[in-house]
């Protein structure tokens, strides 16, 4: 997988954004919640979790 | 994928709502459950705690050796609690010499029940990928300058293993009592992108 964890892999990243700009979006602690919640409920578990976000930021990076 | 043509998706105010209202409807949640979390996640799961932590260990020497050995004890010794799932606590002791900086590579992993909150550019491709292939460039690009004889270790956080830095204490707080000692810990010198030793008495 060419992704950023193959540390032979894919380049070009750049320099870090930091310090990070200050954001006040209110959608950020409603999902922090909301994914409380589902992995308190069995909804889906952390595995599923990590699979999803790694195949939604290798769509985004392709 | 990139050939199907897609309708651009709602905003993320309006995709969390929808969510919100799915899992009322159809997971029973709580009606209070979002207040009650977020108010709890506010008020517990701060940068102050790691600070307690890591100023408790630069004034008794016992505790910082516990502290090391076992994180997670450590941190339920002083109250804080950490998920069930993260599991283990590891805390890692910088020195003249060595330098120690966590990364999540894998997403946004920390203990941060201990710490807080991951910050934002903790989050970044950017830093996840470059800080485990060029962590002298990065800590620099990021003002941390190191000199070439100190040893970097970078520590990925995994599932159920999570990091947190034990600073070096600023020469000039010698003395200083362990609360006003945990007002100078930040969370980034936690994480390992920064050190203390500039901070001035």
């Amino acid at each position: 997988m060419d992704g950023l964890h193959d540390l032979g892999g894919k380049q070009g990243f750049g320099r870090v954004k930091y310090p990070s700009a200050p954001h006040n979006e209110n959608w950020r602690p409603l999902v922090r919640a909301l994914h409380a919640f589902a992995i308190e409920s069995h909804i889906y578990n952390m595995d599923e979790f990590r699979h999803a976000i790694e195949r939604d930021r290798l769509r985004r990076l392709s | 994928m990139t050939d199907t043509k897609r309708e651009a998706p709602a905003s993320l105010e309006k995709r969390a709502a929808a969510l919100e209202i799915v899992l009322r409807r159809k997971a029973d949640m709580p009606k209070n459950f979002v207040a009650e979390f977020t108010e709890h996640a506010d008020d517990a799961w701060i940068t102050a705690n790691g600070a307690q932590m890591v100023a408790r260990a630069w004034t008794d020497p016992e505790y910082r050796a516990r502290m090391l050995v076992d994180g997670t004890a450590a941190a339920r010794e002083l109250g804080f609690e950490l998920p069930e799932h993260h599991r283990n606590l590891v805390v890692l002791e910088n020195t003249p010499t060595v330098h120690n900086v966590i990364v999540c590579t894998l997403c946004s992993c920390t203990a941060y029940t201990i710490i807080g909150a991951a910050p934002d550019w903790y989050k970044d491709l950017d830093y996840r990928a470059r800080v485990v292939r060029e962590s002298r460039t990065v800590l620099r690009e990021m003002g941390l300058d190191l000199p070439a004889t100190t040893e970097i270790r970078v520590w990925d956080t995994t599932a159920d293993t999570r990091y947190m830095v034990l600073p070096m204490q600023p020469p000039a707080t010698t003395g200083w009592p362990v609360q006003k000692l945990a007002t100078i810990v930040t969370q980034d010198s936690m994480i390992g992108v920064t050190r203390l030793e500039q901070v001035k008495g």
